[in-house]
């Protein structure tokens, strides 16, 4: 007898009948159970990661932008005019704050701020507020000597100008998150900034926060150097503020450029400020106005109406022009000089300043040449100081103003020719004398020597370039003669220019500035400036000084030109310029020998 | 007959003691090499960690000296050393008359020094 299958040997009991089709029920169900879980847990894993892990992501973290390295400014010498170093800023996790009263008290002792808004900040319901971006040093070290739970720092870059004023307009300055906002760091801003870093604020279950960083350390950004020499800056700067201080004035402008290739030594800007704090001073002082103001240059602009008078063949150097004795009707104008004057010879117009002259002068030449001349010279146009050689444009220009030569009416062109009806930036009029201390050529301004990318390769280097030709040698030499009289002539308008030991070639101006409500030239509100270069025959600096609105002195000759003086006489030596009287010339036997032989 | 056995005999005992000794050479050229390995791990992770170190303490140095390097620039600015020149050294810029160049000639220095 072969043996029965068990379950045939012991048939199931009555009172288990109908368990099985149960059982498999239940097996059924949980069966089809645990495969919509394992379905469930694949779309969510799988099909929906992406999704529902950004989600996760919005809801528990947040990415802080941090402003990279920003590579520095440099002078001509390799000084850093602007640099970025790391610094501390500080956060709170408001959650993890014991007492946000007490802490806000002891931290507004540390930063100086107001406990309120730091209590309003601890208090505040987000995982993460900034308390201060950026602390100097010692107020990182007293708070973190405070120990207070809650607060947390972390590094980002804090710019500094080391030289504090010294060409604070030219650099300008950085906001909080070290983008450019004036200046040359708004200029150059693309080639400065720093890669930006991406800090990861992550948010646990328990609200603690944690700020990492995202990826590798970021890129530095590149540098720029500038032809501006610190010493000559300081120079400038402090006698414009002598200058404006002396003549009780609104503000000043001086500019120094390096005559042979026309490379800015200086721009100096009075009032100044601290771009470390630039905050507490008024936004006026963060002009450039070198570079982005207009004026009317005056009686300065009569040396280019001669010029070109002269190159055209207009007048000849003894040519005599009457000057109506102080005063001439024009149409419904009148035209006065400062003192009455007979014949004079263009050396004469230009000692002493005669705009009658200069008015008959400039009305004698055809109105499209003269328009044509104003034009070379870089009026009314864009020097492109701040273009890369590409051409890119990084900030903006003053331009001027001149009237397009088919609006020029002949009350215009007179007004035109002794430096009134146009409009010239500081920089624009410096470039157009310097070349006439050129002999003739003019020179493109150069304010950045090179720029270098965050690597230290090198991104673009500008140097001497020629614009062409606007006078001939011969017309310029003859200028040179005429401007020298104005200075070393005792009836000269610029005799306080003159530097002891040195020839010194240059022009006034005395300008009233014309009030837009009033529609008029104010008699009060006046802007005296000087230019000139120096040496006169073999100049070395060509120097502009605007002073507007001086209550003592209020000519060129008495605000301006004596500040022109005293930055040429502290300069000259620097570069090793030295009077010719100065200079010995000893055989060489008798000559010592050199410093560390004996 | 006997030759023959004592030489069968003989064989096999050289024959595992080549294989021994050959294993033993083996053994200990694998232990060599475990032992050279496991020192070169050593020596990485350790100089990993130096060189981890150094970066650290270089960053630290690096950042010590951006501000030692900002101060420095700001007490050599020109105006704290005119200031220092004049007030504290008594020094005052020579006139021209009081300066002699003992030169043939003096061409103009070059403004980048």
């Amino acid at each position: 007898m072969s043996r029965l299958p068990i379950y045939l040997a012991n048939p199931v009991p009555q009172r288990f009948r109908g368990f099985r089709p149960r059982v498999l029920f239940l097996a059924t169900g949980l069966g089809l159970l645990a495969l919509f879980l394992v379905w469930r847990a694949f779309d969510l894993q799988v099909l929906q990661h992406e999704r529902l892990s950004a989600l996760q992501d919005r809801q528990s973290q947040r990415i802080l932008r941090i402003g990279g390295k920003r590579g520095p400014i440099l002078d001509r010498t390799g000084r850093r005019l602007a640099v970025s170093i790391a610094a501390d800023s500080l956060y709170a996790h408001p959650a993890r704050v014991d007492n946000p009263g007490v802490t806000a008290y002891r931290l507004s002792r540390v930063l100086d701020m107001p406990a309120a808004e730091l209590e309003a900040l601890l208090r505040s319901r987000r995982p993460f507020v900034w308390i201060k971006r950026q602390l100097l040093p010692q107020e990182a070290t007293r708070v973190r000597a405070l120990e207070l739970p809650g607060l947390a720092f972390t590094q980002e870059f804090r710019r500094t100008y080391p030289g504090r004023e010294l060409a604070a307009a030219l650099l300008g300055f950085t906001g909080v998150d070290t983008q450019g906002l004036e200046g040359l760091e708004y200029a150059y801003d693309s080639y400065l900034a720093g890669e930006e870093e991406l800090r990861l604020l992550d948010t646990d279950a328990l609200g603690r926060v944690m700020l990492r960083s995202r990826g590798g350390p970021p890129a530095a950004g590149g540098s720029v150097m500038l032809t501006i020499h610190p010493a000559i800056q300081y120079f400038a700067e402090t006698e414009l503020a002598r200058g404006v201080a002396v003549s009780e004035a609104k503000r000043g402008v001086a500019v120094v450029l390096d005559a042979r290739s026309a490379e800015v030594l200086a721009m100096a800007h009075v009032p100044g400020f601290n771009p470390n704090n630039y905050g507490a001073y008024d936004k006026e002082a963060y002009f450039d106005r070198a570079v982005t103001s207009g004026y009317e240059p005056g009686s300065t602009f009569k040396v280019l109406t001669l010029a070109i008078a002269l190159e055209e063949g207009v007048i000849k150097p003894d040519t005599l022009i009457f000057c109506e004795n102080g005063a001439m009707e024009l149409y419904d104008s009148v035209i006065h000089d400062t003192k009455p004057h007979g014949w004079l010879n263009p050396a004469g117009i230009i000692r002493v300043s005669s705009n009658i002259c200069a008015a008959k002068i400039g009305t004698l030449i055809p109105v499209p040449v003269f328009h044509d001349y104003i034009r070379r010279f870089g009026f009314g146009g864009r020097l492109g100081i701040f273009e890369t050689q590409d051409g890119r444009r990084l900030a903006g220009e003053a331009e001027g103003m001149v009237l397009p030569a088919q609006r020029w009416t002949p009350v215009d062109q007179a007004a035109i020719s002794f430096g009134h009806g146009i409009l010239v930036s500081p920089l624009q009029l410096v470039t157009a004398i310097n070349a006439v201390a050129n002999g003739g050529e003019l020179l493109m301004p150069v304010l950045v020597r090179e720029v270098r990318a965050g690597d230290g390769s090198l991104v673009e280097r500008h140097a001497r370039r020629s614009l062409g030709r606007v006078l001939s040698r011969r017309t310029a030499e003859q200028m040179v003669g005429y401007m020298e009289h104005v200075v070393a002539d005792e009836t000269g308008t610029g005799t306080r220019a003159a530097v002891p030991g040195y020839a010194v070639a240059g022009k006034t101006g005395t300008t009233e500035k014309y009030e837009f409500q009033a529609r008029g030239y104010s008699k009060t509100r006046l802007i005296a400036s000087f230019v000139g270069f120096v040496p006169a025959r073999d100049p070395v600096l060509t120097i502009l000084v605007l002073v507007e609105e001086p209550e003592r002195g209020r000519s060129g000759g008495s605000v301006a030109a004596p500040v022109f003086r005293r930055i040429a006489e502290r300069t000259l030596p620097l570069l090793g310029v030295w009077p010719a009287d100065a200079v010995r010339h000893l055989p060489a036997r008798d000559a010592p020998p050199p410093r560390g032989q004996p | 007959m006997q030759d023959h056995k004592s030489r069968t005999q003989v064989q096999p005992r050289s024959r595992r003691a080549a294989r021994l000794a050959l294993m033993l050479f083996c053994a200990g050229l694998i232990t060599v090499g475990a032992v050279f390995y496991l020192w070169q791990r050593y020596q990485y992770i350790r100089l990993g960690f130096e060189v981890a170190a150094l970066r650290a303490q270089l960053e630290q140095l690096e950042r010590r000296l951006e501000p030692l390097q900002v101060e420095a620039d700001f007490l050599s600015r020109p105006e704290r050393i005119d200031a220092l020149a004049r007030d504290t050294l008594g020094l005052v810029p020579p006139v021209p008359s009081q300066v002699i160049v003992v030169e043939q000639d003096v061409p103009a220095a070059d403004l980048s020094r």
